[in-house]
């Protein structure tokens, strides 16, 4: 799997805070950097909800670092998901309208957008929470919820910020559990940002970042590869 | 995509249902710009239309020479309008083909049932004609009766009710001023009051011959109504008429006319010329007013967009496109102006409505006009709502995600 990068950010810059980052081809890797480090530019940036000043960033062999807004938009729909630490779900949508809304951008129609997103809200044990609305539900529920919205247009880029940041240990673990196992199914991509030792764990690869520069990168020891 | 479309409207109005509150508020704005427009649209629909009723009773193709005899204000010695004019206008007009003198006077006019003053005129047959005004009951007097200044008479509604109250007066006799007595043939529909509030149904008319006969007429005619052939003729026939009516008065270069000419077609274009400058003015105020509701919108709606910031950061992360984003604000405007503004033109109905009835105009309010205002208002809306939505598509993700 690790001669096949989805994923490939040479000698990006973003000016303040200059930060830079080397090849980045894992199959997961693990941004973790103290705060101020520089790590929310970074994912702004591999999230492609921004573009770097300079260098060049690759997203499934096609270079990303030069779109315009527009474009930018069209592959954060079709080629990444993401999950915030506090969650960011729509507070006056059930949680049905919530895992559609991708494919309502997308333009799938109704009918099947509403069976796709079903399917993932039972995948993530929620299929009895259907038409809450997100301040009914528990932060370890909104998170699930988040996470079925990220991968419901189906995307080959999964980006946790914090993913369990706002979470107990029980529930962290259990959401990254769901992370990893969606990872592994889907053969998804996915690159969290933390600085909890616990959660960079899991992961593949760790890339620590310190005052916007990349200081180690290697192999992690997670056993749930 | 158009599936996408009306999804786009629903989630809008949703949206709007939401903030009952806000939304009304925002919409009567909308609603009662709208609302005065049509109003006022109205208003100076109805207005000029009444002006040119008042207009048709004085007759359309009608131009009124009177005399300047025993007027303070004419200068000089005036010569009486006499049958002489009336030869000369028929004999050398092209234009004219009707002329009817009129002698005036006021006078007490009795029956066996009651007295009533009012005004007597000595015409002739044509009379009714020129000023296309049938009969209620009974008929015209003729040439017959002209030339036998026949003692007949023909009476107005308001005199049939002040001699005769339910009484049929065809075949009655009335007694003007002291000693004529005149049978009546016929009684003329009613016309109704003028704007000014002159009773139109105050009259008796009698031959020019019988007045001139029994009361005397010591100032020739008081006017002479003159009928071009149509319409479009009115300015010829009034320049001929003045040069016809110079000549038979054997007027000097030097002189003034000695004869006034009016047209109640000249004076009902310029009352339509006012009212409609006045309506224009009003629609000018209903149109800010409709620009306020407008801003309105542009409020709320900017109101809407620094409001749900975080929520545009989410949606454009998820991979909301710039358009996407600004679909959505603009269906919420489209939603907001297009229901104010049908508020807006029941509003401006009833009130047209309302008012047409009191001043009794017919109806002023086209369907065409009424989709217009819908179309306008709903357009206003829409206008100042892109600004609030092409902010919204503007906002960058991670500043918009990053705010509370």
């Amino acid at each position: 799997m690790s001669d096949f990068s989805i994923v490939e950010a040479d000698g990006i810059v973003k000016e303040f805070p200059n930060m830079s980052s080397p090849v980045l081809d894992g199959v997961s890797i693990d941004v973790k950097p103290p705060s101020g480090s520089g790590k929310s530019t970074l994912m702004n940036i591999l999230g492609c909800l921004d573009g770097p000043t300079r260098g060049a960033y690759s997203l499934g062999g096609r270079d990303v670092s030069t779109l315009t807004a527009r474009e930018r938009a069209w592959v954060r729909l079709h080629y990444i998901g993401f999950v915030f630490q506090s969650f960011h779900l729509i507070s006056d949508h059930t949680v049905l309208e919530n895992v559609t809304l991708p494919l309502y951008y997308a333009g799938v129609d109704r009918r099947e957008r509403e069976a796709r997103a079903m399917e993932l809200i039972e995948r993530v044990g929620l299929g009895h929470r259907l038409g809450h609305r997100p301040t009914q539900l528990s932060g370890g529920e909104k998170q699930r919820v988040a996470i079925a919205r990220a991968v419901s247009g189906e995307p080959r880029l999964l980006l946790a910020d914090e993913p369990t940041g706002a979470l107990d240990t029980r529930t962290g673990n259990e959401v990254m559990e769901l992370l990893l196992e969606l990872h592994e199914a889907r053969a998804l991509t996915l690159i969290i940002v933390t600085h909890d030792p616990e959660v960079a764990e899991y992961c593949h690869r760790k890339i620590c970042l310190r005052d916007g520069k990349v200081v180690s990168d290697g192999r992690g020891h997670a056993e749930n590869a | 995509m158009r599936r996408t479309r009306s999804e786009v409207a629903g989630r809008a109005v949703r949206t709007a249902v939401r903030n009952p509150g806000r939304t009304l508020l925002t919409m009567l704005g909308l609603a009662i710009g709208v609302g005065a427009f049509l109003a006022m649209v109205s208003f100076g629909t109805g207005a000029r239309s009444s002006v040119m009723e008042q207009f048709e009773i004085l007759g359309t193709r009608v131009v009124y020479v009177r005399t300047n005899v025993g007027r303070a204000d004419f200068p000089g010695s005036a010569r009486p309008l006499t049958d002489a004019d009336v030869e000369a206008l028929l004999r050398d007009s092209l234009t004219i083909e009707l002329v009817v003198p009129r002698v005036t006077e006021v006078q007490n006019v009795k029956s066996v049932f009651g007295r009533y003053r009012t005004r007597v005129s000595g015409t002739m047959p044509d009379f009714v004609h020129i000023r296309e005004w049938p009969m209620l009951i009974g008929g015209m007097f003729d040439d017959t009766d002209v030339r036998q200044r026949a003692k007949v008479a023909v009476i107005g509604t308001t005199i049939a009710r002040e001699l005769f109250g339910q009484r049929d007066p065809v075949g009655q006799t009335i007694t003007v001023g002291t000693n004529l007595p005149l049978r009546i043939i016929g009684v003329l529909v009613s016309k109704g009051e003028q704007t000014s509030g002159e009773d139109m149904d105050d009259i008796v008319l009698m031959p020019a011959t019988t007045h001139q006969a029994f009361l005397g007429m010591p100032v020739g005619y008081h006017d002479l109504i003159l009928q071009v052939r149509d319409l479009g003729l009115l300015e010829t026939g009034m320049v001929e008429a003045v040069s016809i009516m110079r000549r038979s008065h054997r007027l000097a270069d030097i002189e003034e006319d000695d004869f006034r000419m009016a047209s109640p077609a000249q004076a009902a274009e310029l009352a339509r010329l006012v009212s409609t400058i006045l309506a224009g003015l009003l629609v000018g105020i209903a149109a800010v007013s409709l620009l306020v509701g407008g801003i309105g919108v542009m409020n709320i709606q900017l109101v809407s967009v620094a409001e749900r910031t975080q929520e545009i950061g989410i949606r454009a992360a998820i991979g909301a496109s710039p358009n996407q984003i600004m679909a959505q604000f603009l269906a919420e405007a489209v939603v907001l102006s297009f229901t104010g503004s049908l508020a807006g033109v029941g509003l401006g109905w009833l009130t047209a409505t309302l008012v047409a009835r009191a001043m009794s105009w017919s109806g002023t309010l086209s369907l065409l006009t009424m989709l217009g205002a819908a179309a306008f208002g709903t357009s206003v809306g829409v206008a100042f709502g892109y600004l609030p939505a092409k902010r919204a598509a503007q906002l960058e993700p991670i500043d918009a995600l990053r705010h509370e």
